[in-house]
């Protein structure tokens, strides 16, 4: 260490730029310092070092440890997209993710908030596109679980209705969703992926609803367009169960329910009948979002009808 | 299980860190049977979500079991202001699970807006002690109670350093009113990574200041030790406990297990070491009492 006479002890808010600087370095402190065109005893002026460690040993010590918790937290949370990578190459990942979205959360739970949109700007996503989905959908498992609590409507909620107040009850998504639009299918791919299995999801759009039903944050795919219209409509607003059901109905496909068979779509029965099949199916739908614990009563006022 | 304590904080006895792979047993909503520890610690930031498990959870365990809130992200020590928002959201979970008392350590981790989650450590200046006291003020007046400080293991010192780690915490506890929380695994983790004599640490914090003490397990790489908290307690953490207990009493005294975390009776067995160790030290104070008053 130079004399009093030649070094002056650095205020507070110089030891942490400097030592944060240090510590979060991409390659470790010694390059940092290079980094900054001085060597080994620019530290060493401000951390004692000894036979066992230098100074930029003792630093390097938190520079790793700044590091490697944060990847173990994110390998934990994307065990997909590590699969995919590779260690080495989600290691690398990580590293230039650490760079350009510098966390700032209190929590650890946060540190992975930006990466799936980092990993769409980054070569490992622009090499493989459908990673950033699944980083997104990996990413929402682990919001979910600790997301905010709700009592999800029940089967038997609904049927102590009476038919007036059934279609007219106001119902929300349960608030611990997230719904995903994505061109791959990733669906399918899920569990290979988990197992570790090189997999590619077929470039096909999906979309899939996420939620936490109890303690278990689950996924699937809502394949049919009437039901996803209906729960892309409730997700924006809340609205009565008479209005999803007509929603379901306006939004089926014009042969889903038979209706133009034999170019007699016009013929009364026949379409009375296919609208009640299509009501049949809307209730269907229903009934697995509240077997699903997807639903809830919407507080306050009087629901509108959705938006298509 | 409570004893004297000359602290100022309650001596709750012997407890663990409620982590996820106990949660089910520590939750467990059976009246009849008695919990295996006597209170618990959570890491405050696990459970400053919104629901679902943890908060699931936390509810069943603090109707069962005292709680005391331990938190990682405060940066006492930073030059950054405090974070408003993470204050707001500790002292609304403290008013809803109303902890025996919150704590977090002698250390900045936060610099520019940015979080290292790490505790990185203090130059031991007068600098660095007006700047914490300011900050330990203005969080106790937050949230409206004392706040317990912990000393944090190192692995380097500041050539500039113009105090001892205790000196710097013995004062901030005057200046503030705050207590210690006293981890008897980082005194011994620091004092050989630095060489200074764990016990004058112990000795430089004033009696009826530390309200809580951590033990944890580290591991040895050679150059120096490293605070993981994946092993037991070794013999020699344990010896300075029993000598930090010689000192200050009986403390409410807490395992700290956050890596290759063993089953619930592995550490249940480490409180009852600690409960054990303190009953000795009692029973030694009160022979020794006894033994004076039948002297002649």
């Amino acid at each position: 260490m130079p004399g009093p006479d030649r070094w002056t002890p650095p205020s507070l808010r110089e030891v942490q730029a400097l030592l944060y600087e240090l510590i979060t370095a991409p390659a470790g402190v010694g390059p940092g310092l290079a980094a900054r065109g001085v060597g080994p005893a620019a530290l060493e002026a401000l951390v004692i070092g000894d036979d066992r460690l230098s100074a930029v040993e003792r630093l390097d010590i938190y520079a790793n440890m700044y590091f490697f918790r944060i990847l173990d937290v994110l390998r934990g949370e994307l065990p997909r997209v590590r699969a995919a990578l590779g260690d080495d190459g989600f290691h690398d990942l990580i590293t230039d993710y650490l760079l350009a979205v510098r966390p700032a959360h209190p929590s650890l739970r946060e540190v992975g908030a930006g990466l799936p949109g980092y990993l769409g700007q980054h070569a490992a996503g622009l090499e493989r596109p459908w990673l950033v989905p699944l980083a997104r959908l990996e990413r929402a498992h682990r919001e979910l679980f600790d997301g905010p609590d709700a009592v999800a409507l029940t089967a038997e909620d609904v049927r102590a209705l009476g038919p007036d107040a059934f279609v007219a009850l106001p119902v929300a998504l349960a608030p611990c969703h997230v719904i995903l639009e994505h061109p791959y299918a990733l669906g399918p791919v899920w569990e290979a992926l988990e197992a570790g299995q090189v997999v590619t999801p077929a470039p096909e759009a999906e979309t899939l609803i996420v939620w936490r039903q109890g303690l278990a944050v689950r996924h699937r795919t809502v394949d049919d367009a009437a039901e996803r219209a209906m729960l892309t409509a409730l997700a924006r607003e809340r609205a009565t169960l008479g209005a999803l059901c007509e929603l379901f109905v306006a939004a089926a496909p014009a042969d889903a329910a038979g209706a133009g068979q034999d170019g007699r779509a016009d013929a009364d029965g026949a379409a009375e009948a296919a609208t009640a099949k299509l009501a049949v199916a809307a209730f269907q739908v229903l009934a697995r979002w509240l077997d699903d614990g997807l639903l809830v009563a919407a507080p306050g006022a009087p629901a509108r009808a959705p938006s298509t | 299980m409570s004893s004297p304590s000359s602290s100022s904080f309650p001596h709750l006895g012997h407890g663990i860190g409620l982590r996820p792979p106990h949660y089910q047993a520590l939750a467990r909503s059976s009246a009849s049977e008695r919990p295996p520890v006597d209170w618990v610690e959570i890491i405050s930031e696990n459970f400053m979500v919104a629901g679902g498990n943890p908060r699931a959870v936390l509810r069943d365990v603090r109707a069962r079991l005292p709680v005391a809130m331990h938190g990682v992200s405060l940066s006492l020590g930073s030059v950054d202001p405090l974070d408003e928002v993470y204050l707001t959201e500790l002292a609304e979970l403290a008013r809803e699970i109303e902890p025996a008392w919150i704590s977090d350590h002698l250390c900045w981790s936060s610099f520019g807006g940015h979080t290292g989650h790490d505790l990185w450590p203090l130059p031991f200046t007068e600098e660095a002690l007006v700047h914490v006291a300011a900050r330990v003020h203005a969080v106790q007046e937050r949230l409206g109670r004392p706040l317990l400080v912990e000393n944090v293991s190192s692995y380097l010192r500041f050539s500039h350093s113009t105090l001892a780690e205790w000196e710097l915490l013995a004062e901030l506890t005057a200046r503030t009113g705050c207590g210690v929380l006293l981890d008897v695994n980082n005194v011994y983790v620091s004092a050989h990574n630095h060489g200074f004599a764990a016990r004058d640490f112990l000795d430089g914090i004033p009696v009826g200041r530390v309200g809580q003490i951590h033990l944890a397990g580290h591991r040895d790489e050679g150059t120096h030790l490293l605070d993981t908290h994946d092993h037991p307690v070794c013999d020699g953490v344990w010896d300075l406990y029993t000598a930090a207990v010689e000192r200050f009493g009986g403390v409410a005294t807490l395992i700290e297990r956050d890596d290759d975390i063993p089953p619930l009776d592995e550490l249940v067995a480490e409180a009852r070491r600690a409960a054990e160790i303190e009953r000795a030290v009692r029973a030694r104070g009160e022979a020794l009492r006894e033994a004076e008053h039948a002297r002649p």
